[in-house]
């Protein structure tokens, strides 16, 4: 259960799943061509997991809400995932911001993802 | 019933065995209620008992009984309505199912003991009104186990005023009594923890003496209670006493000298009449003045036009050379409006005892100027009607109006250019905290100089504070109580010092209870009735301010050497330059801290008496021709023997100002509560 209490900066192992997510390229309000994942995240070493309104319980970057048919739900990434790693970015500790700035970087996401009940009981 | 369960009442006299109310006594019977407590078995007992004390109908506390809780809550004791009485508790205990409880809190309370009593009494005072503090710990009953060692510990207080009551759980102390005051006795019962596997319940209800002074020292102070600074009353009384004295009139309309600026307590009630005819006195007359003065060569040109003047037609020719002369006329005027305005027109700053000299000066000259005009111009209309043309007319009122022109040039000259530029230094203390600045100060006079000092001083001095001359005394006993003691609780000086011994008393009621701190409070006390004493001793002789110095300059001459051989000051200040600073301040009536500013504050450099000279020398070394400007990288160098001042010139940026309009409607915000992103 360490991976869902991580403390952010200490050395962790556990078991995840390699989610690949390919990005679809939608166009935004504006008109401009964005690529589009299809889920929110939360959380980060600045927010408080306490005040999480799904009740997180570290600092880690969560998995908020999937979209249907989003190229996240093809994937297989589901709701209360938590992101370990982003194209070899480390996500246990970061901000939020920087959580955002590396999932929008590129347009194909290697993600190492845990999961409650399946990547450990 | 539970069979441990024992009505206690606290009460005064010995046959208090009814559950009825008795007044418990004030300060007088206060000895006499531990006396009769502790001889009374019957009274002693005391339950201590968590928070669960319960009442039971014959529980009653005078006309408390609304404040009474049930067991499971706090107990407030709300003496609503009965100042001035001592309440008597009675209260029922069952501590059977209490009894884990009570050990638990026993712990604790035991190590708080001493400092949860005495911190309760002095931060009772913090806001609430305490009334009676009953408190008193209890063990079992001693009907019941005979290991109950009868010792009740309560602590009676004098007359209560309203307020909250409280109850403090205390593990009784073994077999002493608390030492106590004359105001209260304290009788330690002892909860036996050794007999833990016992139930024993520990109430807690005290009755702490009433420290009414509290009161005081949680009010507001007035103002400046410094005998030494003036405060806001004699400032105020300084401003309205002297109303009428001055007339100061300013210069063509004027302003800057007749208001007050010393602040608003100038508007209240002393200053009436008198006060604001001052104030406005100048303003007034210099307005009227300037008004006349500019109306007056307009008059001039007029009155012939309006026939007021009877002039023949042909008189009233007016060809291009008059007209020329009109238009300069009307140009000039408008100058010296404008002129008057920009540099005059101001609400004024101060009302001053004596007349402003320079302005009086200037307005007389205005007053002569236009009245002399005026004089001339009606002895030619009246005798020379028939000579008369209307260009002479005109260049009469045109020479007047340059006449005005150069005075209101004189006036800028003399009011504001003459003392701009700095002859003197002028340095200022506060007295009190000592606080000094330095200025320079050009050519004024003494109330302007005052005025203009003012102006420095509420913008640049530090903000007074009264509260900071009141700390050192308390942090100096505090600083000993922490020294000896850091929360030190004394269980054995009680031990030693029996029960009533006051001394030992006070130690407990203070914040620590180190009892070598309660000696020494009570030393310095009598320290200082001694030294008043001797002081009142010696042979009132009147002596002036030196000599004054001279007798008081011994008793710190140590201390001040040794502070000034550490700061290395001692070659700048001789024993007779530091006899007449002392005398200066005694004269003046000035604070030990002010006095003491001159050897602490190691700026400006005029402040040290050796630079003092009528001429100083200084070379300077530049690279550049002396003689020309200032610019942007140029570097000079002053010397003087070892000190040497570099300067260097730099340009001030040029500042950008540009507009940005903040849209109120987009100036919103929105709370997010769950920070979630879309990616």
């Amino acid at each position: 259960m360490s991976t869902f209490f991580h403390q952010a900066g200490t050395a962790m192992e556990c078991l995840s799943i390699p989610i690949t997510l390919h990005k679809e390229s939608v166009l935004d309000h504006e008109g401009r061509e964005v690529h589009r994942c299809g889920f929110k995240i939360g959380g980060g070493i600045d927010q408080d997991f306490r005040k999480s309104p799904q009740n997180y319980s570290d600092n880690g970057i969560y998995v908020t809400e999937v979209q249907e048919s989003s190229p996240a739900a093809k994937a297989g990434l589901r709701v209360n995932d938590k992101i370990l790693q982003c194209n070899g970015y480390d996500l246990t500790m970061c901000t939020h911001k920087k959580a955002v700035d590396y999932i929008k970087k590129y347009p194909v996401l290697n993600m190492l993802v845990a999961r409650k009940g399946v990547t450990h009981s | 019933m539970y069979d441990n369960m024992t009505t206690y009442m606290l009460s005064d006299s010995p046959e208090s065995g009814s559950g009825s109310n008795h007044q418990i006594g004030g300060g007088g019977n206060s000895s006499s209620n531990a006396n009769s407590l502790i001889g009374s078995p019957r009274s002693t007992p005391v339950f201590g008992n968590g928070h669960a004390l319960k009442t039971n109908g014959g529980l009653m506390m005078n006309g408390s009984s609304s404040g009474v809780k049930d067991m499971a809550g706090h107990q407030m004791w709300n003496n609503v309505g009965h100042s001035q009485q001592q309440q008597q508790q009675v209260i029922q205990v069952p501590s059977q199912q209490q009894h884990h409880r009570n050990n638990v809190v026993n712990v604790d309370d035991r190590e708080e003991n001493q400092s949860l009593r005495s911190d309760h009494s002095n931060s009772m005072g913090g806001g609430l009104s305490s009334s009676n503090r009953i408190q008193s710990s209890s063990s079992r009953s001693s009907r019941h186990h005979q290991h109950g060692r009868p010792l009740a510990s309560t602590q009676s207080n004098k007359s209560s005023s309203s307020g909250h009551h409280r109850s403090h759980r205390r593990a009784g102390h073994r077999d002493h009594p608390i030492s106590s005051s004359p105001m209260q006795t304290s009788a330690v019962l002892n909860g036996d923890r050794a007999n833990n596997g016992q139930h024993q319940e520990v109430i807690e209800v005290q009755i702490l003496p009433q420290d009414d002074g509290w009161g005081d020292n949680a009010t507001a102070l007035t103002g400046n209670t410094s005998v030494a600074s003036g405060s806001m009353d004699d400032v105020s009384r300084l401003g309205g006493g002297d109303g009428g004295r001055g007339v100061g009139d300013g210069g063509p309309n004027d302003p800057a000298w007749s208001s007050n600026a010393m602040g608003q307590f100038q508007s209240h009630s002393n200053l009436g009449w008198n006060f604001k005819c001052q104030r406005y006195l100048g303003s007034i007359t210099a307005a009227v003045l300037a008004v006349l003065a500019v109306m007056t060569p307009v008059a001039m040109v007029l009155l012939p036009r309006m026939q007021i003047v009877p002039l023949r037609s042909e008189q009233l020719r007016c060809p291009a050379e008059c007209e020329g002369l009109l238009i300069t006329l009307t140009v000039k005027l408008v100058l010296l409006i404008l002129g008057s305005w920009a540099v005059f027109w101001r609400p004024t700053r101060a009302t001053m005892p004596r007349i402003f000299f320079l302005r009086t000066l200037v307005l007389l000259l205005v007053f002569v100027t236009t009245f002399a005009y005026c004089l001339f111009y009606g002895v030619r209309v009246v005798e020379q009607q028939d000579q008369l043309d209307y260009k002479a007319i005109v260049t009469f009122a045109l020479s007047l109006v340059d006449a005005l022109l150069f005075v209101h040039y004189a006036a800028v000259l003399l009011l504001e250019i003459r003392q701009m530029p700095p002859r003197y230094y002028l340095h200022v203390i506060r007295s009190p905290d000592g606080i000094s600045r330095g200025y320079p100060i050009g050519a004024i006079s003494i109330q302007r100089a005052a005025v203009w000092l003012l102006d420095k001083y509420y913008t640049e001095f530090p903000i007074y504070n009264p509260f900071l001359e009141r700390l050192p005394p308390r942090r100096s006993r505090s600083k000993l109580a922490h020294s000896s003691s850091f929360k030190f609780y004394d269980l054995d000086a009680q031990n030693n010092h029996g029960s009533l011994n006051p001394a030992n008393a006070r130690g407990v009621l203070s914040t620590t209870s180190s009892s070598t701190t309660a000696r020494r409070n009570n030393s310095s006390h009598n320290e200082r009735f001694y030294e008043e004493h001797e002081y009142e001793r010696r042979p009132a002789v009147p002596m002036d301010p030196y000599e004054a110095a001279q007798a008081i300059f011994p008793s710190m001459a140590r201390p001040l050497q040794k502070y000034l051989r550490i700061t290395r000051q001692q070659p700048r200040h001789t024993v007779e330059s530091i006899l007449q600073h002392l005398a200066i301040c005694l004269s003046h009536d000035l604070s030990a801290r002010a006095f003491v500013e001159k050897f602490l504050a190691a700026s400006p450099v005029m402040q040290n008496d050796k630079e003092k000279c009528p001429i100083q020398t200084w070379s300077l070394v530049c690279d550049v021709l002396l003689s020309r400007g200032i610019e942007d990288g140029t570097v000079f160098q002053l010397r003087q023997g070892d000190v040497s001042l570099l300067c260097r010139i730099s340009n001030l940026p040029h500042f950008n100002i540009t507009e940005e309009i903040i849209e109120p409607k987009s100036n919103k915000f929105v709370l997010r509560l769950s920070s979630e992103t879309s990616v």
